[in-house]
């Protein structure tokens, strides 16, 4: 079925011979910034594709390096957004890895990602049966994840479901909806992996098993809205799920925060005061990508007593955490790397809690604010709204 | 990509002090990644006769480390070709003769900041951009900027010229310069001012050929409080010259004037996708500085319009024109490819040198779009471009004529070339009078007698690019194009 992007070569060289080299990504570019080497700057990169594509058969006898640099990349859309001819920068890198994908030239932790997900459904090694585990401490377990006649399905996403650090997020906004009387129905072991990490690679034949089921288990509920809590999850299904649905899907997607921000407008949820200085750290998949900026921010300004700053980097101009593209998986050290300047600006404003609504942004500035021995508290939105809600 | 043999390369790594080998590579792929700039021409005519692959690359963190590539490199012989940004066009950062790659983006340090004087002391390779924002946060400002600010480091700016918006004020870069570290060929770091021996005037727009500029001290202004944008649309270029120079004919000078011009037989080019929409014929005024200042200005400026009787375009084209100062490039979307040139113009024939553009362009088949902005009383920084397909090789090859006849045109009006790096060396005697090209050979004779630093640019280019055998393939080329032109072979 016609599910194929344009990656074609003919594609990649227009948009690759459209740029000038002018190198106003290098400024921008969390991997180049953190690395120096001009070999991983998006430019370069273009530069290298180029000279790749000019040869026949195209993208021929791949350097390693060549590879090696278009996985270091956490897409977080920097470079798209600053170019001045106005490439589609995003495009053409998930163009790239689904070729090297297709030839075999990928991580190797991201080939074994992609075998887990193939026989798991998830991720990590484990049963997709065991997704739920985060909602054990909920009372009614697990009777209480799927209630009659829901009003919205919640998808959590393979990090949320199965990482520890992380798995408060869910089982907060699990307590939220029980608490604002919202019947939410959490997938569970209907979930399964919403595919990233394989159309990424390029297979794209079973990343279409995968969202067919995805569909299948939601629309079978009836519910017109699918709130995620994992933008990246999101992502895909915004870009990807309508090609293989074969056209729009009969549900809206949501963020979690936009669907928390409608219920504080509609005064659906009662909030104890927070008399601490807090901030927000706009990820690059729920901002520069899903363009969702002022929810988790009206949620924060409905706190009664919590103090508002921005970071100095914030909204559209904010700073990648490290972790996507996948790059925590394949180069940990270098996404730490790349932390830095985010942590440094975080203890730079002075504020006693960062909030975020990505679980990979909450996991990374957790262990890394634990590592500068920080009094900086990390918490998902989610968990800030669980501790503060009052009965309903 | 002509280079080194791997073993010699190999060996060259190998005899690295071990401070440097931490901070260098000898990876083919990452030294690739250095065989160029701005500049396409790189593919097919740069082979044999040019050694644009380094040996190595060494991407230092400190002045020391700088230092004690200098030392070696001259202990063993080696070229040094220090790198900006990469952002030009002219090959000015990329090796001609192979050697080290001194990638300096790493000296990016900003401060210490004198909040007094006030002035700021800034590594070589920090963006202009960040110094500007940094500065902001302080209540100071740069008094000049490119419009490269975002990726231009300000070490590369200060060896390329230095100048920008607000040089019509301020004057260049070398007017907010008070001190210079440099590293010269054989290690020793220097300070210089302006007093000094060598001084700092003698590095200024040198190109990277004298030294390794590591470090400046900068002096910035308050930053302004208030700014006001104007544009005018005319119906032909001498309009826009008239009213160019009655705008600079008195004490106050605007901030900055930009002009464009893209007209083909009168008819403005619609392809040069502004995102404001704009008249073929405009120009920008801008005004910063305190309320009155800028009240000043305006008052002016409007005095003027109405003594002009012109067409003033409303105040958002204007703000936006402004707002999309760095984003020049972005007129490689409507390419595939561009071609152009960047010269030094005398403000009073930008009108003649316009017109000589358009019958260029008439002749050629080419649209033309001429733009620029004033860096004095007496000159602009005009830059004209033309579209072309480098995927084309042979048309492309042609095309490449049509660039030195914007140059022949710009010449011929007083202008002088912005830039030699090493495809400009053929036009060395407009930029430098006899008397400059040997002050210039003087000291580099003196500095840098062994011809370590960014050799095989300027003063000693390639064979091909000797004026001579330079203009003899630049008239069969032209002729060449004009026939297949009657052809019909020739595409616009």
């Amino acid at each position: 079925m016609g599910v194929e992007k344009d990656f074609s070569f003919g594609k990649l060289h227009s948009e690759a011979f459209s740029c000038i080299q002018c190198g106003y990504c290098r400024r921008v570019c969390p991997v180049y910034r953190a690395l120096g080497w001009e070999s991983t700057s998006p430019r370069n990169k273009v530069y290298q594709l180029q000279n790749l594509l000019s040869t026949y058969p195209p993208l021929a006898n791949l350097p390693e390096e060549f590879s090696q640099r278009f996985w270091q990349c956490t897409n977080c859309r920097r470079c798209t957004q600053v170019c001045p001819t106005h490439l589609d920068l995003m495009n053409l890198w998930q163009g790239v890895k689904h070729h090297l994908g297709k030839k075999g030239y990928e991580p190797a932790s991201l080939r074994s990602t992609r075998e887990r997900v193939k026989r798991n459904k998830n991720i990590f090694s484990l049963a997709n049966e065991n997704r739920s585990f985060w909602a054990m401490p909920l009372q009614g377990y697990p009777k209480v994840l799927k209630p009659e006649n829901p009003d919205i399905a919640v998808f959590v996403g393979c990090v949320a479901s199965f990482y520890p650090l992380v798995s408060g997020i869910p089982l907060a906004l699990a307590n939220v909806f029980l608490k604002a009387g919202v019947k939410a129905y959490f997938l569970g072991a209907d979930e399964h992996c919403c595919g990233n990490p394989l159309t990424t690679a390029g297979d794209l034949a079973t990343a279409e098993i995968l969202a067919e089921n995805n569909i299948s288990k939601v629309r079978e509920l009836g519910v017109d809205k699918l709130v995620f809590i994992c933008p990246s999850c999101q992502s895909t299904w915004l870009e990807e799920y309508p090609r293989y649905n074969k056209g729009q899907l009969p549900f809206r997607l949501l963020h979690y925060t936009e669907y928390l921000a409608d219920l504080v407008d509609q005064g659906g949820l009662d909030l104890k005061p927070y008399p601490r200085r807090v901030s927000y750290h706009d990820s690059c998949d729920l901002g520069r990508h899903l363009g969702i900026y002022e929810a988790p921010r009206r949620i924060l300004r409905a706190i009664p007593e919590l103090e508002f700053v921005e970071l100095a980097n914030h909204h559209q101009d904010s700073l990648c955490c490290g972790a996507g593209g996948n790059l925590y998986m394949v180069d940990q050290k270098l996404a730490n790397k790349i932390s830095q300047p985010r942590l440094d600006q975080i203890e730079e404003s002075g504020i006693d809690t960062l909030v975020t609504a990505c679980a990979e942004c909450r996991q990374v500035f957790t262990l890394g604010l634990q590592d500068r021995k920080s009094p900086v508290r990390v918490l998902d939105i989610a968990e800030l709204v669980a501790e503060l809600i009052r009965e309903g | 990509m002509s280079g080194t043999a791997g073993d010699t390369v190999s060996e060259l790594m190998a005899s690295l002090p071990p401070e440097l080998k931490k901070v260098a590579t000898d990876s083919h792929y990452e030294r690739l990644a250095y065989t160029h700039d701005m500049s396409s021409l790189d593919g097919f005519l740069t082979s044999d006769w040019l050694k644009t692959l380094p040996d190595l690359v060494v991407l230092p963190r400190n002045v020391q480390q700088v230092a004690a590539l200098l030392k070696w490199a001259a202990e063993h012989r080696v070229p040094v070709t220090p790198r900006g940004a990469g952002s030009t066009s002219l090959f000015q950062s990329v090796p001609a003769k192979g050697g080290v790659l001194l990638d300096l983006n790493c000296l990016n340090t900003i401060g210490p900041w004198n909040l007094e004087r006030p002035s700021v002391q800034v590594g070589a390779g920090t963006i202009i951009y960040e110094l500007q924002e940094e500065a902001k946060k302080r209540g100071l400002s740069l008094a000049t900027f490119p419009s490269s600010a975002p990726v231009g480091t300000i070490g590369g700016w200060f060896n390329n010229g230095g100048r920008g918006y607000g040089s019509l004020q301020h004057g260049s870069l070398l007017n907010q310069v008070e001190r210079l570290e440099v590293v010269l060929a054989g290690g020793e770091i220097v300070q210089c001012t302006h007093q000094s021996d060598p001084p700092i005037q003698w590095f200024f727009g040198s190109e990277g050929t004298l030294g390794v500029v590591t470090s400046l001290e900068l002096k910035l202004e308050p930053k302004p409080t208030s700014e006001a944008h104007m544009a005018f649309g005319f119906s032909n270029i001498g309009e826009l010259q008239r009213f160019l120079l009655k705008t600079i004919d008195g004490p106050f000078l605007p901030y900055n004037l930009t002009f464009v011009s893209a007209t083909l037989g009168g008819q403005p080019i619609r392809r040069i996708n502004w995102d404001a929409i704009l008249p073929g014929t405009f120009l920008a005024v801008d005004f910063f500085g305190d309320a009155d200042q800028v009240e000043q200005g305006v008052q002016r400026v409007r005095w003027l319009k109405l003594e002009h009787e012109l067409h003033q375009l409303p105040k958002w084209q204007a703000e936006k024109f402004w707002a999309d100062r760095f984003y020049n490039f972005r007129l490689q979307r409507t390419g595939p490819s561009l071609l152009g040139a960047e010269t030094l113009m005398p403000l009073n024939k930008i009108s003649s040198y316009v017109e000589g553009i358009g019958a260029l362009a008439t002749g050629s088949q080419k649209p033309m779009i001429t733009f620029g902005y004033v860096t004095s009383r007496q000159e602009a920084y005009v830059t004209t471009m033309f579209w072309t397909d480098e995927a084309r090789t042979v048309q492309y090859l042609l095309d490449l004529s049509l660039v030195n006849s914007i140059y022949r045109t710009a010449f011929k009006f007083g202008a002088k070339p912005l830039g030699i790096g090493l495809w400009n060396t053929p036009y060395l005697k407009y930029a430098y009078s006899a008397s400059e090209r040997r002050k210039i050979r003087e000291r580099k004779e003196r500095l840098d007698p062994s011809g370590i630093i960014n050799p095989g640019k300027a003063h000693n280019p390639p064979v091909v690019l000797k004026p001579r055998l330079f203009g003899a393939s630049m008239t069969a080329l032209r002729i060449f194009r004009k026939i297949l032109q009657r052809l019909g072979r020739v595409e616009s």
